[in-house]
């Protein structure tokens, strides 16, 4: 358990769930989802703050992938690129001026006369960048909500529980910016987008996230936008980075209840569109869907980023069992 | 026990049924839901693109409650009554035998089948009587069948004139009962003076144009026809008439126009030779007015035998003057006779004719209370302005008919049997101002007129149809038959086939003409006692501008119901129904109501 967290709250889960009917659209100032006063501020700070700890706490049974892969960084547990101090022999070379007289192989001088150098695998502290997306879709069903905050709670926690120092970016479609712990403690973040309001229906703008070079990112998204799989899976696997996506989902998005005449309002900018859905509709519908997350699998193997959905819904270990697990997206401590 | 209602208006009520069915489409509103799909939507399904206003119907317990209350609250709206298995009502229906009825008659034959179809399915058994409203045409029809009233009425023929329905409407209502209907089936709208019948018109407001009247007359030597043709309609209307010869010769056809409600007089002479001819006017709706067959009348002329004396002249001028009367010397040959009687003679009573009073001298007025006696020679004639003076008259004798008295003296009397009846002016003269005044002349014409119709000589006359044919016929059981042939004349003046009848002599009093446009001649043991041409020309019966169509059967139909059938006992369970249902339905339709609110919430509906 790591800083700042307070152990006995941790697991505690929401008391209050986030409802739809809560929900708050706004353009600009002005409200454009009728009767959902007050809107995502009010899952309040208890309720985020209580999500957050319910996702670190599984920090405990899962971790991040930093394992088989060398990491550059200040001096930390894991193996770096570079030479180090640490007890993992990595190759002979022969001494250099400067070179620390600690590490020559006398044996190797006593047997050859010259002098060799034992050069160690260098131990770091990886760089991890958390990008968090905070459109209006990742919230307006509570047990999606309840499952991102979680997703970001596990991120930070993991990271933190593995030395590494994580950056958390916060984006939407207006903006990105750096949350601090306090912040990301708070709550204040979910449903008020970065700007303060929500933002239009559009992708959130990730690639103004200054990612570190060879940083693992972790990107927690529902990835509902259409079209720009390529440019969003391109930028996480630039630079010689890691990436994992965590895509939290909902039942009730993959085969909605939709039935006869509707009034489907847009979760992003609140727009209200007349549908009469029939029976195919669904059906066509839910192609479609399935369809939308196979082009995104598809983009993230072709830049080597670990993809995962991480269903709502159901518990924590379970939805990460389902598919993290096996993707390699999340591994374990043992 | 079969089923009836009361009240089929009730079922109206059922009209609540799509209405149920309506509310419950609209009030499923369109649900809202938030959604982070729509992208993924928007190229599916074109036809999702946007809602529709009617829902697919969802079942529920509260729509199915509502439904069944509806029909619980019709079938109670409906009054629902149960036929009585074993009652029976009477139907009489009096058909109106007027002409005007043959435009009216399809229509008839419709509203009937409606009406009597209704009014039957009232009681178990309904017995039919239709009846003609012209006296003697006896019934048309007696049954339980409807057809049999149908087919009853589609051969009847209605052609008479303006007439009184009253024997017949009593006689239906005496024979319907006083529980059973009566409908006087007419045309237009009528009071009736029989309690208890119902006027049930069917007729319809038409414009018609026709022959009114026609006459014949003298004109400068030559026989003259004046036709009256009659617009019955509201706007002048142009309509074509010609004549026709019975030999088959047709004049022009002249167009003319006739003023809305008005008249127009046509007249032409009679072709040299031609005895009779056909008025036609082109067909319209009431074709029977249409044409009028014409005859050249020769009337029978009598022939009088004169007192001999200083008062021939003057007698000779008295009878001249009247109408088909002429002088005769031969007494063989005369008809009747004009005898002065001296004061206080006898008047021997061997020969028909009318007997004055010659007296000598002078004498006081007569003075007395004057008093008719009821007669048809001397009704309505009022001889209380004659004066004539108190000498010596005509003895009376038993048996004598007197007509008019003054004091205790008869001053008119009729003498002797038919063939020999004797007129007795017990007054002279010529010291009255009897001939100045109305009643003794239109007395003396009466009998002349009544002696003309009993001489048995052939007559050429124009009659209307259906006209009671008065001739001088042997009447016994003795006499021979009477035969009537007759050529019907239709439209356009088309003279059809002869017919002919024969009719037994002790019937023949009430002959009458053919009820449509017709030559005919009456024929009595080979004599020829008439020839006559029958023409429609009842005005009254033409006139279609204030025929309706007036059928209340809902009372009928309700009076009957009450008396044939028992209503629904169950009433009040219907209404516990009826009650239980709404309160289910709204119990219901709450508990939903609270339910989908719980159950809105995720999806923000």
């Amino acid at each position: 358990m790591g800083e700042g967290w307070d152990r006995n709250t941790i697991g505690g889960g929401c008391n209050r769930f986030l409802r739809g009917e809560d929900l708050q659209v706004r353009k600009g100032d002005d409200v454009v989802m009728a009767g959902m006063e007050g809107g995502l501020e009010r899952m309040g700070e208890e309720t985020v703050r209580g999500s957050v700890r319910a996702g670190a706490a599984w920090a405990e049974v899962f971790s991040l992938p930093l394992r088989g892969r060398a990491w550059r960084g200040v001096t930390g547990g894991h193996a770096g690129l570079g030479t180090g101090s640490s007890l993992d022999f990595q190759d002979h070379r022969e001494y250099q001026p400067g070179d620390d007289p600690r590490h020559i192989n006398w044996q190797a001088y006593a047997r050859t006369g010259q002098y060799t150098m034992k050069q160690y695998r260098e131990e770091v502290r990886p760089v991890v960048d958390i990008v968090m997306d905070v459109s209006p879709s990742m919230f307006f069903l509570e047990e999606k909500a309840e499952r991102s905050v979680e997703l970001l709670g596990f991120a930070v926690e993991a990271a933190r529980r593995a030395g590494t120092s994580p950056r958390v970016w916060l984006a939407d479609a207006e903006g990105v910016k750096v949350a601090g712990w306090e912040e990301l403690e708070s709550g204040r973040w979910v449903g008020g987008g970065v700007g303060g309001q929500v933002a239009m229906s559009k992708p959130p703008v990730v690639g103004r996230v200054a990612l570190r070079p060879q940083s693992l990112r972790v990107l927690i998204s529902d990835l509902l936008y259409p079209g720009v799989e390529r440019e969003v899976m391109g930028w996480l696997g630039a630079g010689q980075a890691r990436a994992v996506v965590l895509v939290p989902w909902s039942e009730a998005e993959a085969d909605p209840g939709w039935e006869g005449n509707m009034e489907l309002v847009d979760a992003e900018d609140g727009g209200v569109h007349p549908r009469r859905i029939e029976e195919a509709t669904l059906v066509q519908y839910r192609r479609a869907y399935a369809m939308h997350f196979e082009v995104w699998k598809e983009a993230a193997v072709r830049h080597g980023v670990m993809m995962s959905r991480v269903a709502a819904g159901r518990g924590f270990g379970e939805a990460m069992q389902q598919e993290a697990l096996r993707t390699g997206a999340v591994e374990t401590w043992d | 026990m079969g089923l009836t209602l009361g009240n089929p208006l009730g079922l109206l009520a059922l009209l609540g049924l799509p209405a149920v069915l309506a509310v419950h489409f609209l009030q499923r509103r369109a649900k809202r839901e938030v959604v982070s799909t729509l992208f993924l939507l928007t190229p599916l399904h074109r036809e999702s693109e946007s809602g529709r206003r009617w829902e697919r119907l969802r079942t529920s317990w509260p729509l199915w409650l509502q439904l069944l209350a509806v029909l619980v609250l019709a079938w109670l709206m409906a009054e629902p009554r149960w036929l009585e298995k074993n009652s029976v009502q009477r139907v009489a229906l009096v058909l109106d035998g007027s002409a005007s009825m043959r435009v009216s008659k399809e229509r008839l034959v419709k509203y009937l089948r409606e009406d009597l179809g209704e009014l039957g399915g009232l009681s178990g058994t309904t017995e039919y009587t239709v009846l003609d409203s012209r006296v003697g045409q006896g019934r048309l029809y007696h049954g339980t069948e409807l057809s049999g009233v149908v087919a009853a009425v589609e051969t009847w023929v209605p052609a008479a004139g303006t007439h009184d329905p009253g024997p017949a409407l009593r006689l239906a209502r005496s024979l319907s009962g006083p529980d059973g209907v009566v409908w006087y089936v007419t045309d237009h709208v009528v009071e009736t003076s029989v309690a208890g019948v119902q006027v049930y018109a069917v007729g319809e407001s038409a414009e018609n144009c026709g022959i009114a009247g026609v006459t014949v007359e003298e004109t400068a030597g030559r026989r003259v026809w004046r036709a009256l043709l009659r617009n019955y309609s509201d706007r002048a209307v142009e309509r074509t008439w010609r004549v026709t010869d019975r030999s088959g010769a047709a004049s022009v056809p002249e167009k003319v126009t006739i003023p809305a409600r008005g008249n127009l007089a046509v007249q032409g002479a009679f072709p040299e030779g031609s005895e009779g001819l056909v008025i036609a006017m082109d067909a319209d709706v009431f074709p029977l007015d249409d044409v009028a067959p014409v005859l050249r009348p020769r009337p029978r002329r009598l022939a009088a035998v004169l007192p001999e004396g200083v008062g021939e002249a003057s007698w000779r001028k008295l009878v001249e003057s009247l109408p088909d009367f002429g002088v005769t010397a031969d007494a063989g040959l005369a008809d009747l006779e004009i005898v002065e009687a001296g004061g206080g003679a006898e008047v021997s009573a061997e020969r028909p004719g009318v007997v004055f009073v010659k007296a000598g001298e002078a004498a006081d007025p007569m003075r007395g209370v004057v008093l008719v006696e009821r007669h048809r020679l001397t009704q309505d004639l009022n001889w209380q302005a004659v004066a004539a003076e108190a000498v010596p008259g005509v003895a009376m004798r038993e048996g004598d008919e007197v007509l008019v008295w003054i004091g205790d003296r008869a001053l008119v009397m009729l003498r002797g049997g038919e063939s020999r009846r004797q007129l007795i002016f017990n007054f002279d003269p010529a010291r009255s101002n009897a001939l100045r005044q109305p009643a003794m002349v239109v007395t003396l014409l009466r009998f002349l007129e009544e002696r003309r119709g009993r001489v048995p000589r052939e007559e050429v006359a124009n009659v209307d149809c259906g006209q009671l044919v008065d001739q001088p016929l042997g009447l016994g059981s003795g006499d021979p038959a009477v035969e009537m042939t007759w050529e019907t004349v239709g439209v356009g003046g088309v003279v059809g086939k002869a017919e002919e009848r024969s009719v037994a002599a002790e019937r023949a009093a009430v002959l009458r003409a053919p009820e449509e446009p017709a030559f005919f001649k009456v024929r009595q043991g080979g004599r020829t006692v008439l020839t006559a041409a029958a023409a429609f020309r009842d005005a009254r019966e033409a006139d279609f501008s204030k025929a309706v169509t007036k059928r209340e059967v809902e009372t009928v139909r309700e009076a009957l119901s009450e008396r044939h059938s028992q209503a629904d006992g169950h009433w009040r369970l219907w209404v516990l129904v009826l009650l239980g249902l709404l309160l289910g339905s709204w119990l219901l339709a709450g508990k939903a109501r609270r339910s989908d609110q719980r159950e809105g919430g995720v999806l923000g509906v």
